[in-house]
């Protein structure tokens, strides 16, 4: 590894201006969305364009110099967390829409392009794109497909995955790859569904056509309030059970109740236990059919109060509340930290309940907002970094609520990616020799292993010193002669 | 003690390995028509590792192992009102769900209901060490590790034999209307490009020999809402399922066609027989050279060139012997 070669040779391709290299230019590189784990980056390389990015991909090969890839910097797992030897390679400079085109219903944009601005781009021509995670605002469309980022309307609309019909990708050999493209499918191996979610492991995204949705011409938002997590829980399934695929479906607890309405007066009901939010979409006769059938299926499951908004201000507001709960339960608060875990939908109320058992255990309050229709869990524990050890504690108890979920099933990250933060219980969730299979495909792309090393997939060391693979050796053993099935 | 038909697969796998025998991995064999019969040292039967595992239906998913058949899979779902939303092509009328699983092929509703390889959560697959492992699950949402389960989907064996599979189901829509009209095939295609525009509840949007065809899946109060062109006529479902299982009368005369999979609004010529998914798949006496991809009916596009580079390491990544289907994702050029 020689880094002042390497050095030298990014000064020569990139100027002044696109790579960073003093300690102050630096700082606001040292994190991500997950703001308690921190590191400065060797130099912060911020290329224009394509031919610069594969110069530095070149350079970095030459001298073994690791990469950190970076969007817009708001993921909430640490993936794009630098590397004190490593080049961070930040593509938010690559932000160009290269085409609108209504007749094959996609855009083609390079990866730094904010999620948002897409939407609002093809707004006039009467399309928009359906995945919206909640930093949207800023999150850029190559984060998005290292993330396979979800939001509120992926119920209906589906993840990143769903929406993205092609990808260009530069390896580290100097390749450049299209996997699909203004198609719907292509034929043969389809690489772009490894490519999305791989947190920056595989490939640098280089360009991005996302499929376009026709804008709905009708919506209609539902709040409805119950006196227990069960009955809300109840009246998920009963609107999956009728037929029903909102756009969106997510659910509030107490807690998140209070901070949100203490927050921004969105007029939720104080008295609830648990808040549904249901927002359907589709022409004006069928959101009017679907909304009669959700009326009936809350009130049948015992909601106590219902209030329909059909207007887009009034959809906004009840909304407000549950955009901004993240916030809102930072208010009560120093610090909280935010979980990401999937089950399946039928064990909510089992999964609340031992979140609240380990709550009285760590001694840390946790407010729960829930992407209901799809079992994507959201605790947020709230915790005070300025008690000693109440950070590591905070952890540790994300850590435990994470492990209840793969055990009853579900998955230790929905849709804010393993980063980091979740190594541990990757070692929950993956045998050793699916996490072996893991590291193979990953050498596949990657032979050298300089792309965002240490990220996402936890060495076997790592798994034996958390105490998982142990578990994981044991039931293996036993699955070799059980039906698994 | 009698092993469950998952191990005894992995067993089989693990033994060839030893042997140096390879397998054509093999379920109902309904798709040589279409993607050429593999061929192989041995044959690794999947029809009896068959059965539903589990059935959810509140939780829109089902897990299933690999050879169970299609008919049984639908049959199941048919109970509860649920389906597989992009369709599955049941070829020669049959099919197994891994057989469908491997070859990734979706029916007509794929522009609107997603593909098969969406709806894919999770599979357990041997590799060619002979190890079982598990990826993706039964949760709709899951970024946690690579998502090989979709990898696979449409990888035709290549990587492994799929033992059971997960599946998102969805609610079959309340209300199915089909219509047909007289058009050539270039307005055809500027109306369906044009109305798939639009915010319509499609199923299906296709034009073969002087028609259109136009399917209406949802609400009963969307389908209605919909307004067609003038001369449009009701016409069978049965239209739509024939095409999703490659049984129209054409279909039979069609291995000197290819399939080509295109940007939807590449505009249509002589050569072509029929455009479905509202103009990105088309049947074609001959390829596509300009845009897209083509592959000849009776070939599997992962035979059609020489495999090196990231597709030939990703191979070996999973079976480095080259155990599985060995005609696929061949290091030399074919014969």
């Amino acid at each position: 590894m020689s880094h002042q070669q390497a050095l030298e040779e990014l000064q020569a391709l990139l100027g002044q201006d696109d790579l960073i290299t003093d300690a102050a230019g630096k700082r606001p590189y040292e994190t991500d969305g997950l703001a308690a784990i921190r590191e400065v980056p060797w130099v912060v390389a911020l290329p224009r364009t394509r031919d610069a990015v594969l110069g530095v991909l070149a350079i970095c090969r030459r001298h073994r110099v690791p990469i950190v890839p970076r969007g817009a910097g708001t993921g909430l797992s640490g993936g794009a967390r630098p590397m004190a030897d490593g080049v961070l390679l930040s593509l938010a400079r690559l932000k160009r829409i290269l085409a609108i085109d209504v007749h094959n219903g996609i855009a083609r944009v390079e990866p730094g392009v904010r999620n948002l601005a897409i939407s609002e781009a093809v707004l006039p021509h009467g399309f928009f794109y359906a995945p919206d995670p909640s930093s949207q605002i800023a999150c850029s469309i190559g984060g998005n497909v290292a993330e396979n980022a979800g939001g509120v309307h992926c119920l209906k609309y589906g993840l990143t995955v769903h929406n993205v019909c092609g990808l260009v990708v530069a390896t580290l050999d100097g390749q450049v790859h299209e996997f699909g493209g203004a198609g719907w499918d292509p034929l043969g191996l389809d690489l772009r569904a490894v490519t999305c979610g791989s947190e920056g492991l595989l490939g640098i995204v280089l360009e991005v056509v996302v499929r376009l949705t026709p804008l709905p011409p009708e919506k209609a938002v539902v709040l409805a309030a119950f006196s227990s997590l069960g009955d809300a829980g109840r009246a998920v399934a009963g609107i999956i059970r009728h037929g029903l695929i909102p756009a969106g479906l997510e659910m509030m607890d107490h807690l998140a109740i209070r901070a949100a309405e203490a927050f921004v007066h969105a007029g939720y009901p104080l008295d609830a236990e648990a808040l549904l939010l249901c927002e359907l979409d589709g022409t004006v006769g069928e959101v009017s059919a679907d909304l009669a059938r959700v009326e009936a299926v809350m009130r049948e499951e015992g909601a106590f109060k219902l209030e329909v908004a059909r207007d887009p201000q009034a959809q906004a507001r009840l909304w407000l509340g549950r955009k901004a709960a993240f916030p809102a339960v930072g208010r009560l608060a120093p610090d909280y930290y935010c979980m990401d875990g999937t089950i399946p939908r039928g064990r909510l109320a089992e999964v609340l309940d031992e979140i609240a058992r380990m709550s009285d255990e760590f001694g840390l309050k946790v407010a729960n907002v829930f992407h209901a229709g799809d079992g994507n869990l959201h605790p947020l524990i709230l915790y005070d970094a300025n008690n000693p050890g109440e950070l590591e504690k905070a952890e540790r108890f994300g850590g435990r609520i994470l492990s209840h979920c793969v055990a009853v099933g579900g998955a230790v990250s929905g849709e804010h990616g393993v980063g980091v933060e979740k190594l541990d219980q990757m070692c929950d969730q993956f045998s050793a020799a699916e996490l072996a299979q893991f590291e193979r495909l990953k050498a596949a792309f990657d032979p050298d292993g300089l792309l965002n090393p240490g990220k996402a997939l936890p060495t076997l060391t790592r798994c034996v010193d958390v105490g998982g693979m142990h578990v994981h050796a044991n039931s293996s053993a036993r699955f070799t002669r059980l039906d698994r099935f | 003690m009698t092993s469950s038909p998952a191990q005894r697969v992995a067993e089989q796998v693990l033994a060839a390995r030893a042997s140096g025998t390879t397998l054509a991995i093999r379920g109902h064999a309904s798709k040589r028509a279409l993607l050429g019969e593999r061929r192989a040292d041995a044959v690794l039967d999947m029809r009896a590792c068959s059965g539903v595992l589990s059935y959810r239906p509140d939780e829109l998913v089902i897990t299933v192992r690999a050879g169970t058949p299609l008919k049984e899979l639908e049959a199941v779902l048919a109970e509860r009102r649920q389906h597989i939303a992009p369709g599955i092509p049941l070829l020669e009328g049959q099919g197994t769900v891994g057989g469908a699983v491997a070859a990734g092929l979706s029916g007509p509703s794929r522009p609107w209901r997603g593909s098969l390889r969406d709806v894919v959560l999770g599979v357990e697959m041997v590799n060619g060490l002979g190890e079982r492992l598990r990826f993706g699950g039964e949760v709709f949402k899951n970024v946690a590790g690579f998502d090989v389960a979709r990898l696979v989907t449409g990888s035709e064996g290549a990587f492994g034999a799929l033992l059971s599979v997960s599946l998102r189901v969805a609610p079959v829509p309340e209300c199915t209307r089909c219509l047909v009209v007289e058009m050539p095939a270039t307005p055809a295609l500027t109306w369906m490009r044009r109305r798939a525009a639009e915010p319509h509840p499609f199923g299906g949007l296709c034009w073969l020999e002087g028609r259109l065809h136009c399917r209406l899946d949802g609400a009963a109060q969307a389908v209605a809402d919909f307004t067609g062109e003038p001369g449009m006529v009701e016409e069978d479902p049965a239209f739509w399922t024939q095409l999703r299982d490659a049984a129209l009368p054409f279909h039979a005369g069609w291995s000197g066609l290819w399939r080509c999979a295109v940007p939807p609004a590449t505009p249509t010529d002589e050569q072509t027989v029929c455009i479905d998914w509202a103009g990105a798949l088309r049947w074609r006496r001959g390829s596509i050279n300009t845009v897209g991809e083509s592959c000849p009916v009776g070939s599997s596009p992962l035979a059609l060139g020489a495999c090196d580079g990231l597709l030939s390491r990703l191979k070996a990544a999973f079976d480095p012997d080259h155990l599985f289907n060995p005609e696929l994702m061949r290091a030399d050029a074919p014969a």
